[in-house]
């Protein structure tokens, strides 16, 4: 009797945890019941629900006896599953509605400041309601879709092929997540409804664009790109989550008030942090303006480095048949390979030609990388390391001696050019990195001011050395390779 | 139960609260009051934990707001300015909804609902949709948000608000039954009565620091001087200025009536009653004219503070 009435004594990270779920738990349903009960939100997606699978059949059966007339089959066949993406898709658009109204009509109608002061962490929020405004359209969605493909399979216009639903399920999930996090961004960023939904372009045009590119893919039935992209998504999706869970805190929501774009404060802000680096920090010497850059991004370089060995390794690694071919066949495909590319060069094979080549190429790679909050450039040794492994481990393959020559045409310019081209990666991923990380003490804005200062002052030291190796890799690499290469080949 | 020490925020290059220091002892009610801008929200939102001071310190039930911040929110009722409800709810979903963040069992929640639910005129409305409730009622709702969880400090930004003078005065014997049960309140108001009725202290807030702190009382002595008195006579008043103790400072006066500045009232109103009444001179009444707290805060404000503090407001 007495051990019946006693209460299980739960371990206190299992009580923790319990605790925890408790509250992001109470969070979401209450999120969800007040989607729920608000019909402007519901009426739109019951209707696209009922009717649109319905209208979606009704077109594809249209188009695919237009299309019969003149034999084109396969493309009516190839149709069905584009217009499955499109039922899917709408309302998915409500994705971007909903956060906006969780997170910034809570702001606005100073709901939030309750919740706030109540005892869960800014993660059982971001979860809690994330989770409310992400599941409504998202199980409306893939009902949508189920419904279209059941519809086709009993009128038995298209089988219920797994990779295909898969792929769709995949596609829509992934979207409304990435939707749904980066509308809890801009809603952080935010402090009207009317202001959030203005951003929203900035979300709903890429991911349009990128559905028609998935509905291309899903047409031509190249299902392999499309795992690609749906990888590229997740990748984006898990960014901005962290980017949603760095900027989503009390500090930053209640402190937006003094929010304001205020354009003479930032060019300040920007020349304090170019001329004295850190305002925070203390200036260890009196090299620390340019010190300073190096050492603040010395994580992101480390972590490029790292990822370069990396590449290097899986190129190297990676390429075990080439060792098993005949010399001539590799030696034609490399010379064939080689001429290809000087063929191809849009510039003069001059110091100055390639110096502006490779400004244009570490400018061009760092824009894409701010813009891929940094997964551009992270990835970008992989890729080059990568092809230098490759190579290497060809040559070496081929014949040590011309393994040798390999890395002599490699690494004179390339110890200075690797090292200049890091520094700026290294500051562009920094930039990028900003954006996932908690803005306290300092805020989003000072922080983003920084590292772009950094950014110039790393650009400032890496244009010299980039001129430098471009002078080295015209006049002293080739001829450090041939002479190589002379002494040894016959 | 507050215990706050140099507490400053900044927000980029606006210095919110430069400097506050401030204590709340268990059952007493301290009454923050300054001018919009003065950074009264900005500090109960520091000792709410919703911002990080950018220095100092303040412990709240026993709890740093910077390092466990959790654990100050789970001992903190607060009352923000503005109600803030969700209005697709019915008052009780509401009530459960936030008794449930501060995991208050059901039970104790319609027990404690029970207790209040009739005084603040709410028990009909409960079930009904929040969007239906007048200003009233949504302030009164908001503040049984604040108090059910019953925690040991309470931070109540205009706590009477948009109510009715009797729901006021409900909310006011709330607050006070809340004191006497050792619960720490502080309260940000502009409404001077309300603070003068509530706070067993007093602490102005203006320009992000803490100017002035003390009971009514001694602030009044201390900034308004020595209470006065009005004497009513039934005769012309000039034999009675005749008559008063000698040093008793006058301060006005007119055909039937006197007033009079007194450091020491015990010792100096009977000196005066008996000095008029042994010759005579027919009183009607002698009472302290009423010096609201309005005066005192005004002119702490506009700066006819004593030197010493003007430097400081400064």
């Amino acid at each position: 009797m007495l051990l019946t009435s006693r209460k299980i004594e739960l371990p206190l990270s299992l009580q923790q945890g319990q605790r925890w779920l408790r509250g992001t738990w109470v969070i979401f349903r209450r999120d969800l019941l007040d989607i729920l009960r608000d019909w402007r939100l519901i009426s739109p997606l019951a209707l696209l629900l009922c009717i649109f699978p319905v209208l979606a059949l009704l077109s594809a059966e249209a188009a695919t006896r237009y299309l019969a007339q003149f034999g084109a089959e396969l493309i009516s066949e190839r149709l069905l599953p584009f217009l499955a993406l499109a039922t899917g898709f709408l309302p998915l658009t409500v994705c971007l509605i909903i956060p906006l109204e969780t997170f910034v009509g809570e702001k606005e109608r100073r709901t939030l400041e309750p919740l706030l002061a109540a005892p869960v962490s800014d993660l059982q929020l971001y979860i809690g309601k994330g989770l409310a405004a992400l599941i409504v359209p998202t199980v409306t969605s893939l009902l949508g879709v189920t419904i279209y493909l059941i519809i086709l399979a009993v009128r038995r216009a298209l089988p219920l092929e797994p990779a295909l639903v898969l792929s769709l399920y995949a596609i829509l999930s992934m979207h409304a997540v990435v939707m749904v996090a980066g509308a809890i961004v801009i809603s952080t960023q935010s402090y009207s409804v009317r202001g959030a939904n203005l951003l929203n372009s900035f979300i709903i045009l890429p991911l349009s664009m990128l559905l028609v590119l998935e509905s291309s893919l899903l047409f031509w039935g190249s299902y392999r790109l499309l795992v690609v992209i749906l990888c590229i998504l997740l990748a984006y999706a898990v960014l901005l989550v962290r980017m949603g869970v760095a900027l989503f805190n009390r500090e930053q929501l209640l402190s937006a008030e003094f929010d304001t774009l205020d354009l003479q404060g930032m060019a300040r802000e920007f020349w304090r942090a170019l001329r004295a680096g850190d305002p925070e920090g203390w200036p260890r010497s009196r090299w620390d303006f340019l010190w300073g850059p190096i050492r603040r991004s010395g994580g992101a370089l480390a972590t490029l480095a790292l990822l370069g060995v990396m590449g290097f390794v899986l190129g190297w690694s990676l390429t075990p048949e080439m060792a098993s071919r005949p010399t001539e066949t590799i030696l034609e495909q490399v010379r064939s390979e080689l001429q290809n590319l000087l063929g191809s060069l849009a510039f003069p094979l001059t110091a100055w030609g390639l110096f502006i080549h490779n400004l244009r190429a570490v400018l061009v790679n760092a824009l894409f990388g701010t813009f891929s909050l940094g997964l551009w450039v992270a990835f970008y040794p992989v890729g080059l390391m990568g092809l230098v492994g490759t190579l290497l481990r060809t040559f070496f393959a081929v014949d040590p001696s011309l393994g040798i020559a390999g890395i002599l045409a490699v690494l004179p310019h390339g110890l200075i050019e690797l090292p200049a081209v890091g520094l700026v990666f290294a500051g562009t991923l920094r930039l990028g990195l900003t954006l996932l990380t908690p803005p306290h003490p300092r805020s989003l804005r000072n922080r983003l001011l920084l590292a772009l200062a950094d950014w110039l002052k790393l650009l400032g030291i890496a244009i010299p050395l980039l001129l430098l190796a471009a002078w080295i890799e015209v006049h002293v690499t080739p001829y450090l390779a041939l002479r190589w290469l002379a002494a040894r080949l016959p | 139960m507050i215990q706050a020490e140099g507490l400053r925020k900044t927000f980029e290059d606006i210095v919110a609260v430069e400097e506050v220091s401030l204590e709340v002892r268990p059952g007493e009610i301290v009454a923050l009051l300054g001018p919009n801008g003065a950074g009264k929200t900005t500090t109960v939102r520091m000792l709410a934990a919703l911002l990080q001071p950018t220095a100092g310190r303040a412990l709240v039930a026993g709890y740093d707001v910077l390092r466990q911040p959790e654990e100050v929110r789970r001992r903190v009722g607060l009352l923000t300015e503005l109600p803030g409800l969700y209005l697709r709810m019915t008052g009780y979903e509401y009530l459960a909804f936030f008794m449930d963040l501060y995991e208050v069992p059901r039970s104790l929640l319609e027990q404690r609902l029970e207790a209040w639910l009739d005084r603040l005129e709410l028990r009909g409305a409960l079930q009904r949709r929040i969007a239906t409730y007048s200003k009233g009622m949504r302030q009164k709702l908001a503040l049984l948000r604040a108090f059910l969880p019953l925690p040991p400090v309470f931070l109540l930004d205009e706590p009477t608000s948009a109510m009715d003078p009797q729901s006021a005065q409900v909310a006011r014997e709330m607050i006070r039954s809340l004191a006497g049960d050792g619960h720490a309140i502080l309260l940000c108001t502009h409404n001077l009565y309300e603070a003068e009725a509530l706070a067993h202290r007093i602490a102005i807030l203006c320009r992000g620091r803490i100017v002035v702190e003390g009971t009514p009382q001694a602030l009044r002595d201390r900034f308004l001087g020595p209470p006065v008195y009005e004497l009513r006579l039934a005769a012309p008043s000039g034999q009675a200025l005749e008559l008063l103790p000698e040093g008793l400072a006058v301060v006005e006066w007119g055909s039937h009536w006197v007033r009079y500045r007194a450091s020491d009232p015990e010792r100096e109103n009977p000196q005066v009653l008996h000095a008029l009444l042994t010759h005579g001179v027919p009183v009607v009444s002698l009472a302290e004219v009423p010096r609201p707290l309005e005066d005192l805060y005004l002119r702490i404000l506009n700066g006819a503070a004593p030197p010493a503090l003007r430097d400081q407001i400064g």
